[in-house]
C-alpha cells in the first residue's frame, strides 16, 4: 500500500512535525515521536530539549546530554531549590529566616549557579553561539513558601496555558507573615570562591519578578561579568522592604549599572516590584501602593541614561524616575540605535502641578531629538485606581503624542511643539498628531499590570513570564513563586 | 485605477478532472494565489467558458476546499506575526473544522496539498493540525502504522534515544 504520509512533499511533512512539536506545552510524547524513524528524531529532539526547567538534583543527567543536542537547548531556567522550614515543635510557629540559614542559602545558591556555569562552558567547544544564543533564567525558592502562604502557587511550567500546582493545603494563616519573610528572604549576596567560567553561549539573562529572594548588585556584577555576549537582559528585582536600607540598595543599583550593565546590551528591562501582596490577606485589594511608591534615587535615572547610549529597546518600572533620565541628558549624547524607550514617573499623579509635568514631558523631547531612531516614548505611572501614559510614536511619516490616563492633562505649547521637532527631525513627520484617551472606570485598573496592558511597549516593559503570572495572579487571586 | 469588486462578483474554476464550479470571488480570494492572479485579470476574463484552472486538484478536493472557502469567507485576514503565534501555540482546532476535517486519509493530505498550492494559510494550518492530533499519544509503533512509516533504527539506538529523551520530556 502505498504510505499516505508520503504523499506529502518534504516541506509539508515538516510543518506538520513542527507543528505537533510546537503545540505540545507540556513536552509530553516528544520522546515518542522522535523514535518513530531517524528523520523525525531531530525535528522533535529539537523541541524536547530547546526548553529545560531543572533544579540542582538535574545536574547530573544535564552532563550526560548528548553532545548531538547541546546545539538545541535555547533555555534553561534554573529553579534553584532551597530547603523547606517547617513551624517548630513547641511552638507550632515558623521561625523567621536567620543569619545562619541566609548563608547556607546563599551556599546553596552559588554551588547550584557555578555547577550550572560549568557544565555550560563544557559545550562551548562543541556549540558555536547562534543569533539568539541561550536564555537562562535564574530563580529561587522554597517549597515552604506556597505552604505557608495563602493563595501560593507554583508557576513551573514556561507556558501559562499549563495548570499551576496551586497549593490547598496550605496551613494556618498565622505563620503567614514569617513565611513572607522567609520567601522574601535574606538577600542572594555571593562572592563567588571559584570564579565562574565565561559563557559565551549565553545571550539573555532573566532574573524574574517570582524569585523573591533579591539578587544583590554584587552578585550580579559577577555574573554578568562571565557573560560576555549577553545582549538581553530582565532583572526584576523586589523593592528593598526595609527603608532603612534603601540607600545601600540604590548605591548597589548605581555601581551595578556603571560597572557592570555592558554598554553593547541591546535590551534592558528593569523592574522593581512593590505590591507587596505577600503579608497582605486575604485579597488582592490590599495591594499595597501609594504607600510604597518611593521616588527613586536620582543617581540611578543618571547612571542609566548615560549607559543606554548604546541600547536599542529600554524599559524601568519603578527603579528609575523619568526626569531624572531626562535630565541628566547631556547635549554630546545621541542614542543611535535607541528603538524605544519606556520609564515610569512619579509625576504622573493628579496632585501634581501640571507645569512640573510639562516640564518633564519637555525634557523627554529635549532628549528624544537626540535619539534618531527612536519609534517609540512612553513614560507612565499608575497602581490601584490610577493610571497615566503620556506616549510618542512615530511611524511611517506620521507622529503622535498621546496621553491615556483616569485623569486630564493639557499639554502646554512647549511640549507639543518639542515633540513635533522630534517627529520632524527623526522621521520627517510634517505634523504631529495630539490624542487624549480619558479611562473613566478607574476599577479597572487594579495593580499596575493594567497599565502596562496599555502600552505600546508592554513586551519591552516587563519579562513574558513575568507580565503572564502577573495577569494571572489578577484573574486567580493568587501568588506566583517560581 | 483598480475596477471595483461587486460583493457578488462570480469567478468559475475548473478542477484537474473538468469539472467547473462558480464561486463567488470573496471565497476564491481566500486563496492568496488565486485573490493575486483575480488582481491582475479583467472581471471579464474569467467567465463559465473560460475558467481559472486549478491543474493539481480534483473536483472531490476542490469542493471541500471550497467548502472551507465558503464557511470562512467572512473571516479576518490574520497578520504573519498572528499566523506563527497562534499556529506554534496550540492544536485546538474549531469545531466546523474539526468535523470538515473528518474524512480518510488520503482526502486529508490531498486538502493540505492544494491548501498549499492554492496558498490558504489558515486551511493548511488546520489541516497540519489535524494530522498532528491524529499522532498525538500515540506510541512510535502506532505512529509507524497510522502513516505507513518504516523504522529505520536497531533496537540498542531505539532504547539509546529513549534514555537520553525521557529525562528532558519531563524538564
Amino acid at each position: 500500500m502505498r504510505s499516505k504520509w508520503s504523499m506529502l512533499p518534504e516541506e509539508l511533512r515538516l510543518q506538520v512535525l513542527e507543528t505537533l512539536a510546537h503545540s505540545s506545552f507540556e513536552k509530553h510524547g516528544l520522546t515518542n515521536y522522535a523514535l518513530v524513524c531517524k528523520s523525525w528524531k531531530s525535528i522533535f529532539e529539537k523541541a524536547n530539549f530547546r526548553s529545560l526547567t531543572i533544579d540542582q538534583m538535574d545536574f547530573e543527567n544535564l552532563a550526560k546530554i548528548p553532545k548531538r543536542c547541546w546545539p538545541y537547548v535555547k533555555h534553561i531556567w534554573l529553579r534553584i531549590e532551597l530547603e523547606k522550614y517547617y513551624p517548630m515543635l513547641r511552638t507550632g510557629s515558623v521561625r523567621p529566616e536567620m543569619l545562619e540559614d541566609t548563608a547556607s542559602y546563599n551556599d546553596r545558591i552559588e554551588a547550584t549557579i557555578g555547577r550550572l556555569f560549568h557544565i555550560l562552558s563544557s559545550w562551548e567547544k562543541v556549540v558555536k553561539p547562534d543569533v539568539r544564543g541561550i536564555t537562562l533564567e535564574l530563580s529561587v525558592h522554597s517549597p515552604s513558601n506556597s505552604t505557608y502562604i495563602p493563595r501560593g502557587v507554583h508557576a513551573k511550567g514556561l507556558d501559562m496555558r499549563m495548570p499551576f500546582t496551586r497549593n490547598r493545603e496550605y496551613r494556618s494563616t498565622p505563620n503567614a507573615e514569617v513565611a513572607a519573610s522567609r520567601a522574601l528572604g535574606g538577600n542572594v549576596h555571593i562572592r563567588f570562591d571559584n570564579q565562574l567560567p565565561r559563557l559565551k553561549l549565553v545571550k539573555t539573562l532573566i532574573i524574574p519578578r517570582h524569585t523573591r529572594r533579591r539578587f544583590t548588585s554584587f552578585t550580579l556584577h559577577q555574573i554578568l561579568n562571565r557573560l560576555p555576549n549577553l545582549e538581553y537582559l530582565a532583572y526584576e528585582p523586589w523593592k528593598q522592604p526595609l527603608d532603612t536600607l534603601q540607600d545601600v540598595v540604590d548605591a548597589g543599583y548605581v555601581n551595578l549599572i556603571k560597572g557592570s550593565i555592558p554598554a553593547r546590551l541591546k535590551q534592558v528591562i528593569f523592574l522593581e516590584d512593590r505590591d507587596d501582596t505577600l503579608t497582605k490577606v486575604p485579597t488582592l485589594s490590599n495591594t499595597v501602593d501609594e504607600k510604597y511608591a518611593r521616588k527613586p534615587n536620582p543617581y540611578i535615572g543618571m547612571a542609566l541614561a548615560n549607559k543606554s547610549l548604546g541600547f536599542e529597546n529600554l524599559a524601568a518600572t519603578f527603579l528609575v524616575e523619568a526626569s531624572d533620565f531626562f535630565q541628566a541628558y547631556k547635549p554630546e549624547w545621541i542614542w543611535r540605535d535607541l528603538r524605544s524607550l519606556t520609564l515610569t514617573s512619579y509625576l504622573l499623579d493628579p496632585k501634581r502641578k501640571v507645569d512640573e509635568i510639562n516640564g518633564m514631558l519637555q525634557a523627554a523631547g529635549v532628549a528624544a531629538l537626540a535619539m534618531p531612531m527612536l519609534q517609540t516614548l512612553e513614560i507612565w505611572n499608575g497602581g490601584v485606581g490610577h493610571a497615566a501614559v503620556f506616549a510618542y510614536h512615530a511611524e511611517r511619516s506620521e507622529a503622535v503624542i498621546s496621553w491615556t490616563s483616569t485623569w486630564d492633562l493639557v499639554f502646554n505649547p512647549y511640549v507639543v511643539d518639542i515633540w513635533r521637532k522630534v517627529g520632524y527631525k527623526n522621521h520627517r513627520c510634517e505634523k504631529l498628531g495630539i490624542e487624549q484617551h480619558l479611562i473613566e472606570d478607574t476599577d479597572a485598573i487594579r495593580r499596575y499590570v493594567d497599565v502596562i496592558e496599555l502600552l505600546r511597549t508592554k513586551k519591552h516593559v516587563i519579562s513574558r513570564q513575568s507580565l503572564d503570572e502577573l495577569r494571572y495572579e489578577l484573574e486567580n487571586d493568587c501568588i506566583c513563586f517560581p | 485605477m483598480a475596477e471595483a469588486k461587486p460583493a457578488s462578483q462570480k469567478i468559475w474554476l475548473i478542477s484537474n478532472d473538468n469539472a467547473t464550479m462558480e464561486v463567488d470571488r470573496v471565497v476564491v480570494e481566500r486563496s492568496m494565489l488565486l485573490k493575486n492572479m483575480l488582481e491582475d485579470l479583467s472581471h471579464t476574463d474569467i467567465t463559465q467558458d473560460n475558467p481559472i484552472p486549478i491543474p493539481n486538484v480534483n473536483e472531490a478536493v476542490l469542493r471541500k476546499v471550497v467548502e472551507w472557502c465558503e464557511h470562512h469567507r467572512n473571516d479576518p485576514v490574520t497578520t504573519p506575526d498572528d499566523e506563527s503565534d497562534a499556529r506554534k501555540k496550540t492544536t485546538d482546532i474549531e469545531e466546523w473544522d474539526q468535523k470538515f476535517m473528518q474524512v480518510d486519509q488520503e482526502m486529508l493530505f490531498e486538502i493540505i496539498l492544494a491548501s498549499n498550492f492554492l496558498d490558504i494559510k489558515p486551511l493548511l494550518d488546520v489541516g497540519c493540525k489535524t494530522v498532528a492530533n491524529m499522532i498525538k499519544g500515540k506510541s512510535p509503533e502506532e505512529i509507524r502504522k497510522t502513516f505507513n512509516i518504516t523504522n529505520d533504527f536497531s533496537a540498542e539506538e531505539e532504547e539509546q534515544i529513549r534514555r537520553e529523551n525521557e529525562w528532558a520530556e519531563d524538564r
